[in-house]
């Protein structure tokens, strides 16, 4: 694998973003558990929506970016985007971890059930499983330039499969109605303002939490790597 | 007043859990790899002479 | 050597050695037939309807026996050290994702084919005139099976965990593909037949589709030394 250094990829959070994510955190906990009204039919459950929803697209953000990352490696061959692919990725995996188990936490009350297969969150559960098998291909797969290769292509084929994916389930489900579903507060339509706005601090802070979890896994990566590099040049070193 | 609060704080506790515990096992995976780190850099300090 | 000639050239080599070993095939179909018991005893006898329960059964019989069969596949030419052989001629890579997907296909297909006949038998199922519909959904359903399988089952037979890889990174992918072939055979054997399930023939034909573009396009990166 070569080293592109064109490419440089912050080594730690820098000050500033551990402060925004602090900040927007706390900002974010207290609009969604004091400052944005108690929804009338759900009552205060429907708080972790705020938590949830950010979640779930900050995840998207993540196939994104593991997507684009897997793309660039398999042009370039350069490390550095593959370490990107592979901290986006089990951030990615954590963060969809938070989204299917506060789902699960609001289900319950409200539909009385832990988990149903509606055309949303089924959608959402595979993604989450191609999520699993990418870390694992990353434990299992082999050396560290052969396990790269692979767990781009299946970022691709993972990707590339969602639009035919998310119609499946969709039209698998619209044949086979659930429990008659709640929608998550319709974003957008006829929600409050201060619900919007409650959304909002949540999902940014969503992104800047996950940027810092992010660049620390990357720094560890990048270092994981430097050792095995190093280990490799000392044995050639003392072979030769 | 506050209907269902368990459920609620339930799931603020498990995201907040799974954050943290992940940041935990970071931040130890770190202190291992940083200190392997330094200790191979300084052997290949010491084996490849400067120039 | 143009890349046709050449691609037929390998399927039928492949399936010569197939022939004489008949590896592959033994596996898939009696696994399925072992699923097809297995899942029937998992049901209460005279409790369903076959035409409601039974393309879950037929495709997730088939499914599983399809996993095993592409591991026993791959695992096979890597013992033999097909894979790198190959590797050494001067042939495109896209070239041998084609040769590998189109000999999985011919095996999936009959596999089954074989899994249709046992499913008809064990349970008890009319078919009236619908076997030109089965057929066509049988085709789908293993070429893209195939297209998925020949790149997944590639790579994990390159690493020390093949066997629970395999399914890992095959059946999340794979889940349209087994929900429009389960709907469409659906469809077929409750007598309303494909005009009814257009939309699933058509998602299972763009599954086929996209999944050998992608596969094609991405298998060199997937052999490379």
């Amino acid at each position: 694998m070569t080293r592109d250094h064109s490419l440089n990829p912050p080594t730690t959070p820098s000050s500033a973003l551990v402060g925004a994510a602090l900040v927007t955190t706390l900002l974010a906990l207290y609009s969604a558990l004091v400052f944005a009204p108690t929804d009338r039919v759900q009552g205060d459950v429907q708080r972790l929506f705020y938590l949830h929803v950010p979640a779930a697209l900050t995840m998207y953000l993540a196939i994104l970016l593991v997507f684009i990352a897997s793309l660039r490696y398999l042009q370039t061959r350069d490390a550095a985007w593959d370490e990107l692919a592979t901290s986006g990725a089990e951030i990615g995996l954590l963060w969809g971890t938070i989204v299917l188990l506060t789902g699960a936490m609001w289900a319950k009350p409200i539909w009385g059930a832990w988990w149903t297969w509606d055309a949303r969150l089924t959608s959402f559960f595979i993604l989450w499983l191609i999520f699993v098998a990418y870390v694992m291909l990353r434990s299992y797969g082999g050396e560290v330039e052969q396990v790269a290769r692979f767990c781009a292509v299946l970022s691709i084929l993972g990707f590339v499969g969602m639009p035919i994916t998310h119609y499946a389930v969709e039209w698998f489900r619209t044949m086979h109605p659930g429990p008659v579903i709640m929608t998550e507060g319709g974003l957008g339509r006829g929600l409050p303002g201060s619900m919007l706005a409650t959304f909002a601090f949540g999902l940014v802070a969503s992104v800047v939490l996950f940027a810092n979890l992010f660049i620390l896994r990357l720094r560890l990566e990048q270092q994981s790597r430097r050792t095995q590099q190093i280990r490799r040049h000392l044995d050639l070193m003392e072979t030769s | 007043m506050m209907t269902n609060p368990g459920y609620l704080f339930a799931g603020f506790a498990l995201a907040w859990g799974l954050v943290l515990v992940y940041l935990w096992f970071l931040s130890r995976r770190s202190a291992v790899v940083q200190k392997e780190l330094e200790t191979l850099e300084q052997r290949l300090n010491k084996a490849k002479p400067q120039d | 050597m143009n890349m046709v000639r050449f691609t037929f050239i390998l399927i039928s080599k492949d399936l010569r050695l197939e022939w004489r070993s008949k590896e592959v095939l033994s596996s898939t179909v009696f696994f399925a037939m072992i699923a097809l018991t297995v899942i029937y005893f998992g049901f209460q006898p005279g409790r369903f309807q076959v035409a409601d329960v039974g393309p879950g059964i037929l495709w997730t019989a088939f499914l599983f026996s399809a996993l095993l069969g592409m591991n026993r596949m791959f695992q096979a030419e890597s013992e033999r050290g097909g894979l790198e052989g190959l590797m050494l001629c001067p042939i495109d890579r896209t070239t041998l994702y084609l040769a590998k997907c189109g000999t999985l296909f011919v095996l999936l297909t009959t596999t089954i084919v074989a899994t249709f006949f046992m499913f008809i038998i064990f349970f008890n199922v009319r078919l009236l005139g619908q076997l030109p519909q089965l057929a066509l959904v049988a085709i789908l359903g293993s070429l893209g099976l195939s297209a998925l399988g020949t790149s997944f089952a590639a790579m994990a037979s390159k690493t020390s965990a093949r066997d629970i890889l395999l399914p890992l990174l095959l059946v999340p992918i794979a889940i349209p593909l087994l929900i429009a072939a389960v709907k469409c055979t659906a469809a077929i054997l409750s007598g309303d037949g494909l005009t009814t399930a257009q939309s699933w023939v058509q998602l299972l034909a763009a599954f086929d589709v996209i999944f050998l573009a992608a596969g094609y396009l991405t298998f060199p990166a997937i052999l490379e030394e």
